[in-house]
């Protein structure tokens, strides 16, 4: 591929002079070396000077006597033992650890509100009722239903029970129920039906 | 050699690209806190650092410290590498502040046995001997320029870098690389005194 020269500004001869050194290591752009080549071929003192150059790179001094590279590093690794501090973390890693907690904070919120959802439902049966108290303190047991439940299905089960529905939804989607006998064996023939995924009596085993 | 290098310049040589492709991954390693790959990397760049460190200062006792502080702020500042530039070119901007810092604050006489060393050690051959000579010669040369000026020189003549990666080391304009490496060669030439053309 054919350079494309670009003509050097002002003084050719003193933007040439400061362009030398790389023309020699060969790191000048296509166009830049071009430009300077065409002034260096009809120079004589350039030519010289580029000469010269390229002689100083070849004697390139080796420098004061560097230290064994095996000793070297031992010393460099003892004294990153010495200074083991956490590095920085990527951003995509602190994101994805942000992220995480945030996952887990959520989680562990929403936990909470059941359980108080929960322990509200389950607390135990108040002493005192007022005439004008919730039906909530009807309820004998509690149930869930399955969630491809039909409603003709659920409404068979409550009825075959001889059960309704004092409460809810709760916060996990249970129902507050009143049954007449909330006996071990109406629970067993409540929970053989097919909508009906969970059920639980209210009462403890003293009062039933 | 002359008509060769007037020649247009090829694209640069996929070696320099694959060499720093594998430095990438090693910064990489280095960052997820790889020592193993921070070793690899430490073995790479002591002689290249050492070399230019001795360049630039004749002091040993600078450049084995300023090598390792300079590489210890590569293993801790790892995940501030951009990939802008190369990595070689930030291993060698850190190298750079870190020798121009301790020149700053040791203030010693410079220590010349380093360069008179150099010119007697390993004596053999005559052709060996003239060539250790010319050595010598240029780096007590080198040795009149400021440090900012040998910078310049070194990393053109002895590391082969374009101005534009050297001005992102030395962290100037590019011109002002072109004025310091205009003023070094001139320095050069005075204190050589045609001695390296009358060896050459």
């Amino acid at each position: 591929m054919n350079a494309r020269i670009v003509r050097l500004g002002g003084d050719e001869h003193q933007a040439a002079q400061q362009l030398l050194p790389w023309l020699a290591n060969g790191t000048l752009g296509k166009a830049e070396a071009a430009e300077v080549g065409e002034h260096v071929a009809h120079c004589s003192a350039c030519q010289a000077d580029l000469a010269a150059q390229i002689h100083w790179r070849t004697l390139a001094p080796d420098g004061a006597a560097p230290a064994d590279v095996d000793r070297a590093w031992a010393a460099l690794r003892a004294r990153l033992d010495v200074a083991a501090s956490p590095a920085p973390r990527p951003a995509a890693l602190q994101w994805w650890r942000q992220g995480l907690q945030l996952a887990v904070a959520v989680q562990a919120a929403v936990i909470l509100v059941m359980a108080f959802a929960l322990a509200w439902v389950l607390r135990p049966a108040e002493t005192y009722r007022a005439l004008g108290s919730a039906a909530v303190v009807d309820a004998n047991a509690i149930v869930v239903f399955r969630a491809d439940a039909t409603q003709a299905e659920t409404s068979g089960a409550l009825r075959s029970a001889g059960a309704r529905i004092v409460g809810g939804p709760t916060a996990v989607d249970a129902y507050l129920l009143r049954l007449p006998e909330p006996t071990a064996a109406a629970l067993a023939r409540l929970r053989a039906e097919r909508a009906v995924a969970r059920v639980e009596s209210l009462q403890s085993e003293a009062a039933r | 050699m002359l008509r060769k290098l007037l020649a247009p310049s090829q694209a640069p040589p996929s070696p320099r690209r694959s060499a720093d492709a594998h430095d990438q991954s090693l910064m990489a390693s280095i960052v997820a806190r790889d020592l193993r790959a921070f070793e690899a990397l430490y073995r790479i760049y002591h002689p290249r650092l050492a070399r230019f460190l001795g360049l630039v200062t004749p002091r040993p006792t600078i450049i084995e410290e300023a090598l390792n502080d300079t590489m210890l702020v590569v293993w801790r500042r790892a995940a501030t590498y951009s990939g802008e530039c190369k990595v070689s070119t930030w291993i060698f901007a850190i190298a750079y502040r870190t020798v121009l810092k301790a020149l700053r604050t040791q203030d010693e006489p410079v220590d010349a046995t380093g360069v008179d060393e150099l010119a007697c050690e390993d004596a053999g051959p005559e052709q060996a001997a003239i060539r250790q000579q010319t050595q010598a010669t240029l780096a007590s040369a080198l040795d009149t320029l400021s440090a900012e000026q040998r910078a310049v020189v070194v990393l053109t003549y002895f590391h082969d870098l374009a101005y534009a990666e050297i001005a992102r080391i030395v962290d100037c304009p590019v011109d002002t690389v072109k004025t310091r490496m205009f003023h070094g060669r001139r320095r050069l030439r005075a204190a050589l005194h045609g001695r390296l053309e009358a060896s050459s």
